[in-house]
């Protein structure tokens, strides 16, 4: 069969949040030491909840360019509005985007939910007819990206998509489709969430997070730690890039996706949605060698071992398995910004040929037979597949790849 | 390849399934009032109706917003004659602005007012965003792509051209395209201080497929979609994502034999051309009601239509239905019949 060439889609500029810092170097850095960002909540009081730790972008104040339209908008606009600066930044677009054919793909789970919480406890506390109305100017979901445009002064087509964990990763799967089948010039996709305490409150009632570490595929694993972070990529086709003269940082190569039909919050124990996003992404990547994986791995119990059969069903045997970490523990579970963030640091991995460690991994547990890696290590990394799973059975992988 | 609707299911303020809905826009029926549960006038869904559509008893503790998703799907089946959409060539894009926002809020209430241990881990379950077009995947076996676009009338319409893209780039056989929106108080008193209303809730789904020359009976396709958002000139906004869309599908203004919206400021080059919008009768239901007024368009050109005073039968044969949120975002959708 005869393949049709499809344009080549490559990343030109990436911003990065987290709780490890604002950038790409500090993100990298620490990522790849094994450093924890983990530290005890300031967002609201945790001292009621079982577990109170968590990795949050505590930069991100530091960082805000604060106006008076900016005033009213949620953590979660500035958020994804300083990491879009950093992408454009670095791709060197901030004066084209005009002439440009512009798509803004983004993920989330819960948009402003921390300016929904301010106002319903006013509502609370005052009754309904008192509680500040501008207090919801920015809480749905597609309202950052609206603020997006207005502050960066921008005109094109948006999606968010809010399809829990896989949030992030979907929208760079259907930013890069769309670049690929000519709808667009220029894409800014990514993912982002904050961390509020309705997600902490609602991850707790799950029984879901862990009461010591996050400690992905290890036989002690007790739950995930949750974070707050965003991720944006530039994505064009390599011959616009090069037609401006942008440098290449990678490449996206494929994208898969599925959905479980199986539970709301729990995953299918056969792993089969998952192996269909993880085949469908390395098909559309023309089926290349994978030298790392960058797992969904949240630290649950079921999570990892679904996933951990996903891959070994994918992979074959143990001795095939390519090496395998989640960088939760170190910057906790994004929820929207997941799939996002560990695409960059999939990206990491391969400019840097290094292999970032899965921090905490001390006992290995049979049902969750990977090739874990306990430490970073060198490593000849030219592609990588980034997964993502969530809620609602939804399944997502992406493969990135170095541009050859 | 064509992508056409093969079915479509309506869940409303005036009617739920195809014929209750289009003959109530027909007649002018309009299901705002007051009811018991609000305190500003509104367009509810009857929920004695939906019980006896949803049989499956998994849902039955639901929120609204899934419910209502669940509902509309299943008539969309029903309606295309469709047995089973179950496997992995099926996809499911689910608009929505709200979520299951009385999930949301007595989630919230609990943990503030009771604490960590009073709140319901069900209740947190089914409002994550993407809770109703979990179930709907759940409940009908989609295990293709399943995503969930955010907004208002405008994310039905991207959701649209986001399946049109999946059928064409051969990720899905055929899409369920649904939009669901619940009435919540806190939001009907919101909207109402604003100066916005009446608001309904509800849902509508279509089911897209694809077709080849030759195919089948004459049908209602989709021709092309786009969306446009510039926040500094709203009107720019409708104007370029009116414009693309009737480049993408190769049609003229003069063209268009109708147009669906709910919107005031239309292009000039729209002028003349009659407009219709189901609003004053179901009421505002933001994502929903881009369903609504895709639905009431496709239900008009469908073959045999009868055509009303309200909704003479156009000499052309191409609709196009449009939508502007708030913040300079418009989407439009032009569909039309397809003869054999």
């Amino acid at each position: 069969m005869i393949r049709v060439e499809r344009p080549k889609i490559v990343i030109t500029g990436i911003g990065i949040i987290t709780a490890h810092g604002a950038g790409d170097a500090v993100n990298w850095s620490k990522t790849a030491a094994g450093e924890s960002g983990i530290r005890p909540i300031s967002a609201f009081d945790a001292s009621s909840y079982r577990v109170n730790a968590g990795g949050e972008a505590l930069c991100l104040d530091e960082i805000i360019q604060q106006t008076p339209e900016t005033r009213r908008f949620d953590r979660a606009s500035h958020l994804l509005i300083e990491t879009v600066r950093q992408a454009l930044m670095q791709a060197q677009l901030r004066h084209a985007m005009h002439t440009e054919r512009l798509l803004v793909s983004l993920g989330t789970t819960l948009g402003g939910m921390i300016s929904g919480e301010r106002f319903h406890r006013e509502v609370l506390a005052k009754g309904l007819g008192k509680a500040r109305i501008s207090l919801l100017s920015d809480y749905y979901a597609h309202h950052q990206a609206i603020n997006l445009f207005r502050t960066l002064n921008l005109a094109g087509d948006f999606r968010v998509f809010s399809d829990a964990c896989t949030s992030g990763a979907n929208a760079i799967g259907h930013a890069f489709r769309a670049l690929r089948t000519g709808a667009a010039d220029i894409a800014i996709c990514g993912g982002y969430d904050t961390m509020t305490e309705f997600t902490f409150a609602g991850f707790s009632s799950l029984m879901a997070m862990t009461r010591s570490l996050c400690r992905p595929f290890d036989r002690e694993r007790d739950g995930l730690v949750l974070g707050e972070g965003a991720a944006v990529f530039v994505l064009e086709t390599r011959d616009h890039a090069l037609n401006r003269g942008a440098a290449l940082l990678g490449e996206i190569a494929g994208y898969g996706e599925s959905a479980d039909a199986y539970h709301m919050t729990t995953p299918d124990p056969s792993a089969a949605g998952a192996v269909l996003a993880m085949r469908r992404a390395l098909d559309d990547a023309g089926t290349p060698d994978i030298d790392y994986i960058n797992a969904h791995g949240t630290g649950t119990q079921l999570n990892d071992a679904m996933e951990s059969a996903a891959i070994r069903t994918v992979f074959g045997g143990r001795n095939g398995l390519p090496p395998v970490s989640s960088i939760k523990p170190v910057i906790g579970h994004l929820l929207g910004g997941a799939g996002a963030v560990e695409a960059a640091i999939s990206l990491f991995a391969i400019r840097n040929k290094f292999l970032p460690p899965n921090l905490n991994y001390t006992t290995p547990d049979p049902a969750c037979d990977l090739n874990v890696i306990t430490e970073g290590r060198n490593c000849q990394v030219t592609t990588v597949l980034s997964n993502s799973f969530g809620f609602g059975g939804s399944n997502a992988a992406l493969v990135i790849r170095e541009v050859m | 390849m064509s992508v056409i609707i093969a079915g479509t299911g309506v869940v409303s303020p005036i009617g739920i399934g195809n014929k209750a809905f289009l003959q109530s826009l027909q007649s002018g029926v309009s299901g705002i009032r007051m009811s018991a549960l609000h305190t500003v006038p509104c367009g509810e869904v009857a929920r004695e109706a939906l019980d006896a559509i949803l049989r499956d008893r998994r849902f039955r503790r639901a929120a609204s917003f899934s419910r209502f998703a669940l509902a509309a799907t299943q008539l969309a089946l029903a309606d295309a004659g469709c047995e089973s959409v179950a496997g992995e060539s099926s996809a499911l894009v689910l608009a929505t602005m709200h979520g299951a926002s009385n999930y949301t809020q007595e989630f919230h209430r609990e943990i503030v007012l009771q604490g960590i241990d009073g709140a319901s881990p069900m209740l947190f379950a089914d409002s994550v965003l993407n809770a109703a077009a979990g179930n709907v995947s759940l409940c009908f076996g989609i295990r293709g792509p399943a995503h969930t676009i955010i907004g208002g009338p405008t994310a039905f319409l991207k959701s649209i051209r986001l399946a049109k893209d999946l059928l064409e780039q051969k990720e899905a056989t055929m899409v369920m395209v649904v939009a669901s929106e619940e009435l919540n108080e806190i939001e009907l008193s919101c909207y109402s201080r604003l100066g916005y209303g009446p608001l309904a809730e509800g849902g509508g789904a279509l089911l897209l497929t694809a077709s080849h020359p030759g195919d089948g009976n004459p049908c209602v396709q989709i021709l092309a979609g786009a969306s446009f958002c510039n926040p500094a000139d709203p009107h720019h906004a409708l104007d370029t994502a009116v414009s693309e869309c009737l480049e993408d599908a190769g049609i003229r203004s003069p063209e268009i034999g109708r147009i669906l919206t709910d919107c005031n400021d239309l292009p000039e080059r729209l002028g003349g051309i009659p407009c219709f919008s189901p609003a004053a009768g179901t009421g505002q239901a933001f994502a929903a009601s881009g369903s609504w007024l895709t639905i009431a368009a496709a239900l008009l050109l469908r073959p045999g239509a009868a055509p009303t005073p309200a909704f003479p039968d156009p000499e052309k044969k191409a609709t196009l239905v449009c939508a502007a949120d708030d913040g300079g975002v418009a989407s439009a959708v032009l569909i039309a019949r397809r003869s054999r």
